[in-house]
C-alpha cells in the first residue's frame, strides 16, 4: 500500500505493508541513512526524529507515525549544508566505521533540544541507547561537547 | 510479521476502542514498542488510541495523573515542581530501558504489558499507584489489584495516578544489570514514612522472580538482626537464581540503612 | 624530535567523515538494486548432525521461491573460509554446503527467493531430516578418544605442511623453541606454574554481515561486500565456486567495522554461486542473532605457563602452552595460536630459554575467527599476571621491572625468527620502542606509586571493608604486519589541475586508512589532501593488497603510498625541470607548484600536468609501488587500572584506565587514539561482561544485543589516553607504526593484577562476572 509520510520537511508517498517498521518503510523507501544494526531498539544505529524526539525506528509501526513529523540524519543536514552537529562529530574524530553516526547524530540533537548545556554525565546518559565499537565513546562526548559549544556561539563557531 | 492483510483501525471514542477490542485479533496500539516485540501472528487488527487523547499530565489534590498515553520521558521531564513521591519515581523510571526507548515507551503499555524486567510496574507498586481502566465502564483500582485481576482481561487502560508528594516519604532503589542499559535481573523498592527516628509502612517491592514482582507490606514488624527473605527467582543467562536471591537481601539491608539514616 | 610535517602529523577530518554523519555514504545493503532477490539461510538446530534427507519440494512450490540451495545441488569445493595469504595457513574444511552440520546455527540450506517475507515462508516449508551425533562440546575433552570426531570427512586437506589431525580432533598444532627450558628451570631459584581461561566474544561491529551481487553488462559478477579482504575473497570465491577470476569483482563500499570479523570469505561463496547460477541481482544480510553465532568469533583458549625465576626476578625459562578451542571449522586457529607466542614473548626479550607449544582443537561449536589482538589478548591473561607474581614475589615494582626487562631500541627477539604463521619468522631488530616513556607516563597520570602501597591489601588495617580499592599495570605490544607475507600495492595518475587520483588495495574498514593513506600522499606530493582523490579496494581498479589485518595498513600500505608518491613526485620535478628550463635538482614543490630553487620562478601542478597530457610530452603522470614488509615493528604500550570492588556483590567497577601507547609518529593523531580507545572499551567489556552462554545442547543463549551487552557512553570510567613522543620508526612511512590493536590486550590482566592488589587473589577465568568474584572471595 501506498501513504503519504512527512520525512525531512517533505511529504512523501512510501510504499510500505500495514504492518512495516518505520525502520523497514524508511530503508525501502530509499533512506539508506537510517541503519539497521539489531532490530531489537538496542543498538540505535535507526534512530530518527519523531516529532523532534529520537526514537527507534526498528521498534515501531510505521503507520502509527503517519501523521507525525519524521526526521533522520540527513534532514539535519547534508554534504552541501551540514548540521552544527554532523560537522563536530568529524571534527571531533568521533566518526570511525560511522555505521553507527547517524544515529548518534539524532541522539545528540534529541539531546541538545532540550538541555543545551549538557555536563559529560548528562551527555553519557543520553548517549545510553546507542552502541558504538569504534571509537570507545570519548572522541562521542567530545564532538557533542563541541557541538553544544558551537550551538551556544561559543569558539570555533566559524565551521 | 510480513502481512498485509493487517488493519489499521482509526477511532473517536473509547467505546469505539473497546467494541474493536473484544474482536479477535485486535489489539491496541500506542507506543508500540510491547507489540512489535512479541510479533505475533494472531494479530488482524491494530486500534490505534493516539486519537484518544490520552496524552494528559494532570495535577490536582496533590495527585498526578498521568494518562495511558505520556511517555516515560514526558513524565519524568514534565517541568513542574515535583513533590518527593513524583522524583522518587522519576528517578525509578529514569532507569527504564534506554534514552530513544523512553521516548516513544508509553506509560499505558509499560503497565498493559508488564514484562518481568519493567521498572515501571514495580516503581508504581512501591507508591501504592492507582490505574482507571475501561472494560465496558470505567473504574479505578490499586496497581496491585490491577496486576492480579485486570492487567489478564480485556480493558483500555486509561490513566494512572500516584501521590505528588507525602510527609516524611523515603525511598530507596536499586536493580541488578550488567551495564547501565539492560533489563533488570531484579529490582528492589523500597518506600516508609521516617519521623524521627522511626521507620514505619515499610513497603518492600521486589521484581524479577518466578510471580513477577513480590511485595511486603508493613515490614517494620518483620525485620529483626539477620533478617533474610528466601525469594524464588528465575535464572537468566547473566545471573544464577541464587545470585539474585542473595543481591536482592543485600538491596534490602542497604536499602533500610540508606532509609534509617545510617548511611547518606 | 620535531618534525615539520604540513599533513602527516596532523589531525586532518576524516574524508569519508560528513558523508557518514549526514549518512550520504554507502555501506552494501545502502546499494540500491533493483528487484534484488534475498537468500535467508536454514540454522542448524543441532550441533552435530548428518542430513539424510531434504524435501524442498513444497517450498519450490511457492510463488516468489527462486531456489533452494544444499549440498544437494552445489558442488563440493573444499576450501577455507579465511581471508588469509594463498597457500592459506588454515586447513580446507568447509564447502559451501556441507551434508553435516557442526554447531547450532550451522547452514543447513539456503533458500532463495523474491523477498524476504517469502524465503521466511519457505525455509518452514522445507524438511530436513537429520541423523543426530553426538556433539564434542568441551574443548580440553576434544581429543580424548571418547569425544566424537567434528571432521570425519576424507577431503578436508591441509595446502601447507604444517600438523592438521582431524582423526585426533586438532586443527593445527604449533611449537617453537629458543634454549633449553629444563636447563633453565634448573638454574631457577623458582619455579611456577598456573592456567586460565579466556572466552568467547563477538566483534560486535555495527554492520551485521552484508554481501549482495549481480551480473553486470558484460556477464561478470559483481560482488559489493562488507569484506576486510577484498582480494583474498575474490580468490577465495573463485576457488570455491569455479567462477574464474577473471570473472569477478569484489568492491568494498563502506564497512561498518570488522575487528577482524570481515576478514572470511563467508557469505560471498554462497552469494556468488546463487547469482551465477541464476543470473539475477541477489543479496544475503544476516539478522543479529545471525551474526552471533554464524560470523566468526574469538576463540576461547586455555594458556598455561611455567615459569623459572631467580630471587632478583630474572626469568631464566618460560614454557607457554596454549589450547585454543577453534570451533567448528580450523579459520584462522594456526595463526592465532601462533600469535599468543609471537606476540608476546618477545616482550621481555632477555629470557634466554622459552617454549611455546600451541594447539586447535576442533568443537561443535560456532566458529572462531580473526579478532583484534589475534591469539595475543588471550595470551596476555596468563603472561601479564606472571610479571605480577614475579614481581610480588621478589618484591619488584611492576613498572620498574617492565622498564628493566622489555625489550629495546636496536634489540631482537629470538622468538621473531623461531615462530612465523606456519612457518618460521624472520628475524628483525627493534627500531623504535619508547615503552619506558609510557610507563613513566602512564604511571604518573594514575599515580601509582603511592596508590599502590595504599590500596594493597597487604596494608590493609579494616579487613571487613565493603568497598576496597585495588591499582594494576602491565605492558604490551602487538606487530604491525607479517614479514614477507604481507603485500600492499598503489597506483597515482595525476589530473590537469594538479590533484591526483590514489588507487589502493588497502581497504578502509572503517578506521580511516583512506585517510590516513590520503595524508602520506599529500605529505610527499606536497599538496593538500584535498588533492587527493582515493579509491580503495575494488578487484578490477585498484592492485592488490592482502587487506585490512595484521595491524598492517598504516604501515605497509603507507610504505606503498609513500614509495609510489615519490615516483611520481620525480616525474613532476622531470616536468617542472624541462618547463621552467633548469635541472631537475633546482626544482623544490611546495603547496602544489614547483619553485626553481631560491627564486619565486614557479609553474603550478595544474599546469605541469595540462602540458604533459596536453601540449609537450602527451604521457599521463603516474606510477605504481608494491611493497612487501620485511619487519613488523611492535607498536608497545603501558596500562593502569583503578578499580573498585563490593566484596558484598562481587563487581567490580573500574574507575580510572589510563593507556600510554607508542606507536611511532601518529599519522593523525585523532584517529590514532580513536583506535587505541575504541581497542580499551572494547577490551574494558570483554574484560567484565562479555561471553557466549550455551545451552547444554551447543545452542548459544544470549545472540542478540539485549542479552549480550556491550558497553555504551554510560558505562565509561574515567579514560586517559596518552601517545608517546618522540618516537621514529625508521623502517615505517614518516615514523609511523601501527595502533589498532594492542591496546585491546590490556584490560583482562591489568584488572585481574588490580584485583590482586586489592585482595591478595588471583583470577583465572575471564569475564570477570559478580559471581565468579564472590567464589573468589570466599575461597
Amino acid at each position: 500500500m501506498k501513504e503519504i509520510f512527512n520525512i525531512n520537511g517533505k511529504n512523501k508517498k512510501i510504499e510500505l505493508r500495514p504492518d512495516s517498521t518505520l525502520l523497514e518503510a524508511l530503508r525501502d523507501n530509499g533512506f539508506t541513512e537510517v541503519k539497521n544494526g539489531c532490530e531489537e531498539g538496542q543498538c540505535g544505529a535507526c534512530l530518527v526524529l519523531v516529532d523532534d524526539v529520537s526514537v527507534n525506528s526498528c521498534q515501531i509501526l510505521a503507520m502509527s507515525v503517519k501523521d507525525q513529523t519524521i526526521v533522520t540524519s540527513k534532514g539535519l543536514g547534508d554534504q552541501h549544508k551540514p548540521s552544527i552537529i554532523q560537522e563536530a562529530y568529524v571534527d571531533a574524530g568521533a566518526v570511525q566505521c560511522g555505521f553507527c553516526t547517524p544515529g548518534f547524530v539524532i541522539s545528540t540533537y534529541s539531546l541538545l533540544k532540550k538541555n543545551p548545556n549538557p555536563t559529560e554525565e548528562e551527555i553519557k546518559s543520553a548517549l545510553d541507547g546507542n552502541l558504538c565499537r569504534c571509537t570507545g565513546y570519548i572522541k562521542i562526548i567530545d564532538a557533542v561537547k563541541l557541538a553544544a559549544k558551537r550551538m551556544n556561539g561559543g569558539e570555533d563557531n566559524e565551521k | 510479521m510480513y502481512r498485509d492483510d493487517i488493519k489499521w483501525h482509526e477511532i473517536k471514542t473509547i467505546k469505539q476502542a473497546w467494541e474493536l477490542l473484544q474482536q479477535e485479533g485486535n489489539v491496541i496500539y500506542s507506543g508500540g514498542l510491547g507489540i512489535n516485540r512479541t510479533k505475533s501472528e494472531k494479530i488482524r487488527g491494530f486500534i490505534n488510541i493516539n486519537s484518544l487523547s490520552l496524552k494528559y499530565l494532570n495535577f490536582e489534590d496533590n495527585k498526578v495523573i498521568a494518562g495511558a498515553g505520556v511517555s516515560i520521558a514526558e513524565l519524568i521531564e514534565s517541568p513542574v515542581n515535583k513533590g518527593n513521591v513524583y522524583s522518587y519515581i522519576c528517578n525509578l523510571f529514569s532507569k527504564a530501558a534506554s534514552t530513544p526507548i523512553r521516548n516513544r515507551m508509553t506509560i499505558g503499555g509499560s503497565i498493559v504489558d508488564f514484562p518481568i524486567w519493567s521498572d515501571i510496574v514495580p516503581a508504581l507498586i512501591a507508591v501504592n499507584a492507582e490505574v482507571t481502566l475501561f472494560n465496558g465502564k470505567e473504574i479505578t483500582v490499586n496497581i496491585e489489584e490491577y496486576i492480579q485481576k485486570y492487567q489478564k482481561e480485556l480493558h483500555i487502560l486509561l490513566n494512572i495516578s500516584f501521590e505528588n508528594n507525602r510527609d516524611n516519604f523515603v525511598g530507596y532503589s536499586n536493580r541488578l544489570t550488567q551495564v547501565r542499559f539492560d533489563y533488570p535481573a531484579l529490582i528492589v523498592n523500597i518506600t516508609g514514612i521516617k519521623q524521627d527516628i522511626s521507620l514505619n509502612n515499610i513497603k518492600v517491592v521486589v521484581s524479577g522472580t518466578k510471580s513477577k514482582v513480590e511485595v511486603f507490606n508493613n515490614m517494620e514488624n518483620k525485620i529483626k538482626d539477620n533478617f533474610k527473605l528466601d525469594l524464588d527467582f528465575i535464572k537468566d543467562v547473566r545471573f544464577s537464581a541464587d545470585y539474585k536471591n542473595k543481591i536482592a537481601n543485600v538491596y534490602i539491608e542497604d536499602g533500610l540503612k540508606i532509609m534509617n539514616g545510617r548511611v547518606k | 624530535m620535531k618534525n615539520n610535517f604540513k599533513t602527516v602529523n596532523h589531525s586532518v577530518r576524516k574524508i569519508d567523515g560528513l558523508g557518514l554523519a549526514t549518512g550520504e555514504e554507502l555501506f552494501t545493503d545502502d546499494y540500491d538494486i533493483r528487484d534484488c532477490a534475498v537468500i535467508k539461510l536454514m540454522p542448524s538446530p543441532y550441533a552435530y548432525a548428518e542430513i539424510t534427507d531434504i524435501d524442498e519440494s513444497e517450498a519450490l512450490k511457492m510463488e516468489g521461491v527462486i531456489d533452494v540451495l544444499s549440498y544437494k545441488n552445489v558442488e563440493r569445493i573444499m576450501h577455507t573460509t579465511a581471508g588469509q595469504s594463498y597457500p592459506e595457513p588454515a586447513p580446507y574444511d568447509c564447502a559451501i554446503f556441507d551434508n553435516t552440520v557442526r554447531f547450532v546455527g550451522d547452514k543447513v540450506l539456503a533458500v532463495i527467493a523474491e523477498d524476504e517475507k517469502t524465503a521466511l515462508k519457505a525455509i518452514k516449508k522445507i524438511k530436513v531430516k537429520y541423523n543426530i551425533l553426538e556433539p564434542a562440546l568441551d574443548y580440553e575433552k576434544s581429543e580424548d578418544r571418547e569425544t566424537s570426531r567434528v571432521h570425519t570427512e576424507k577431503d578436508a586437506i591441509q595446502i601447507i605442511p604444517i600438523k592438521f589431525q582431524p582423526e585426533k580432533n586438532i586443527a593445527s598444532e604449533v611449537n617453537a623453541v629458543v634454549g633449553d627450558v629444563e636447563k633453565g628451570y634448573k638454574e631457577s631459584d623458582e619455579v611456577m606454574e598456573d592456567t586460565f581461561y579466556t572466552q568467547y566474544a563477538h566483534h560486535c561491529m555495527m554492520e551485521p554481515s552484508s554481501t549482495k551481487g549481480y551480473i553486470d553488462g558484460r556477464g561478470r559478477l559483481v560482488l559489493i561486500t562488507s569484506t576486510q579482504v577484498p582480494f583474498h575473497t575474490r580468490r577465495i570465491v573463485s576457488h570455491a565456486t569455479k567462477i574464474p577470476v577473471s570473472k569477478i569483482r569484489v568492491i568494498k563500499p563502506r564497512i561498518g567495522g570488522g575487528f577482524g570479523n570481515k576478514q572470511e570469505a563467508l557469505l560471498e561463496p554462497i552469494v556468488a554461486f546463487a547469482v551465477w547460477k541464476h543470473r539475477i541481482p541477489i543479496k544475503l544480510i544476516l539478522k543479529r542473532d545471525e551474526v552471533f553465532v554464524f560470523s566468526r568469533t574469538r576463540h576461547p583458549f586455555r594458556i598455561k605457563y611455567k615459569v623459572g625465576f631467580n630471587k632478583n626476578g630474572e626469568i631464566k625459562a618460560i614454557h607457554l602452552d596454549a589450547l585454543q578451542n577453534t570451533g567448528a571449522f580450523g579459520t584462522h586457529a594456526l595463526t592465532v595460536v601462533s600469535c599468543v607466542g609471537s606476540k608476546i614473548l618477545p616482550l621481555l626479550n632477555k629470557i634466554p630459554n622459552m617454549l611455546f607449544t600451541g594447539k586447535a582443537v576442533y568443537t561443535n561449536l560456532p566458529a572462531g575467527g580473526a579478532y583484534r589482538g589475534y591469539g595475543a589478548t588471550q595470551g596476555y591473561f596468563a603472561y601479564t599476571q606472571m610479571i605480577d607474581v614475579i614481581c610480588e614475589k621478589c618484591g619488584i615494582d611492576q613498572a620498574e621491572y617492565y622498564k628493566k626487562w622489555h625489550i629495546k631500541t636496536g634489540e631482537t627477539s629470538e622468538i621473531f625468527k623461531a615462530l612465523g604463521e606456519g612457518k618460521p619468522g624472520h628475524i628483525f631488530k627493534i627500531d623504535s620502542c619508547e615503552l619506558t616513556q609510557c610507563i613513566d607516563k602512564g604511571a604518573e597520570a594514575i599515580d601509582w606509586k603511592s596508590k599502590k602501597a595504599k590500596y594493597s591489601f597487604k596494608n590493609k588495617k579494616n579487613k571487613n571493608e565493603r568497598y576496597i580499592k585495588g591499582i594494576g599495570m602491565g605492558c604490551f605490544m602487538q606487530g604491525s604486519s607479517v614479514p614477507y607475507i604481507d603485500m600492499a600495492s598503489v597506483y597515482i595518475k595525476m589530473n590537469d589541475d594538479g590533484s591526483f587520483n590514489l588507487n589502493l588495495g588497502a581497504t578502509d574498514l572503517g578506521t580511516g586508512s583512506d585517510t590516513v593513506l590520503s595524508q602520506i600522499a599529500a605529505e610527499v606530493l606536497e599538496t593538500s589532501i584535498n588533492n587527493i582523490l582515493v579509491i580503495s579496494s575494488d578487484t578490477d581498479v585498484t592492485p592488490f593488497d592482502v587487506g585490512a589485518y595484521a595491524s598492517s595498513t598504516t604501515y605497509l600500505s603507507g610504505l606503498a603510498v609513500k614509495d609510489c608518491a615519490e615516483k611520481i613526485k620525480k616525474i613532476i620535478k622531470k616536468h617542472a625541470a624541462k618547463k621552467l628550463a633548469v635541472k631537475e635538482e633546482d626544482i623544490d614543490l611546495f603547496e602544489g607548484n614547483a619553485f626553481i630553487k631560491g627564486s619565486k620562478d614557479s609553474c603550478s601542478y595544474g599546469e605541469i600536468c595540462t602540458s604533459a597530457m596536453h601540449i609537450d610530452e602527451m604521457e599521463q603522470i603516474q606510477a605504481t609501488s608494491s611493497r612487501v614488509s620485511k619487519s613488523s615493528p611492535p607498536p608497545f604500550s603501558a596500562h593502569f587500572a583503578e578499580i573498585v570492588i563490593d566484596t558484598l556483590t562481587g563487581n567490580i567497577k573500574v574507575e580510572k584506565y589510563v593507556t600510554a601507547t607508542d606507536c611511532g609518529v601518529c599519522i593523525n593523531p585523532k584517529l590514532a587514539e580513536g583506535q587505541v580507545e575504541g581497542a580499551l572499551v572494547n577490551g574494558l567489556s570483554y574484560a567484565l561482561i562479555e561471553d557466549y552462554s550455551f545451552s547444554k545442547k551447543g545452542n548459544m543463549m544470549n545472540n542478540g544485543f539485549g542479552k549480550y551487552k556491550i558497553y555504551t557512553a554510560a558505562d565509561l570510567p574515567e579514560i586517559i589516553t596518552i601517545m608517546a613522543e618522540n618516537s621514529y620508526e625508521n623502517t615505517g612511512p614518516y615514523g609511523a607504526k601501527s595502533v589498532a590493536e594492542v591496546c585491546i590486550n590490556g584490560p583482562i590482566p591489568v584488572i585481574a593484577n588490580a584485583f590482586y592488589n586489592a585482595t591478595g587473589k588471583r583470577l583465572h577465568k575471564a569475564p570477570f562476572k559478580p559471581e565468579y568474584i564472590l567464589e573468589i572471595l570466599g575461597e
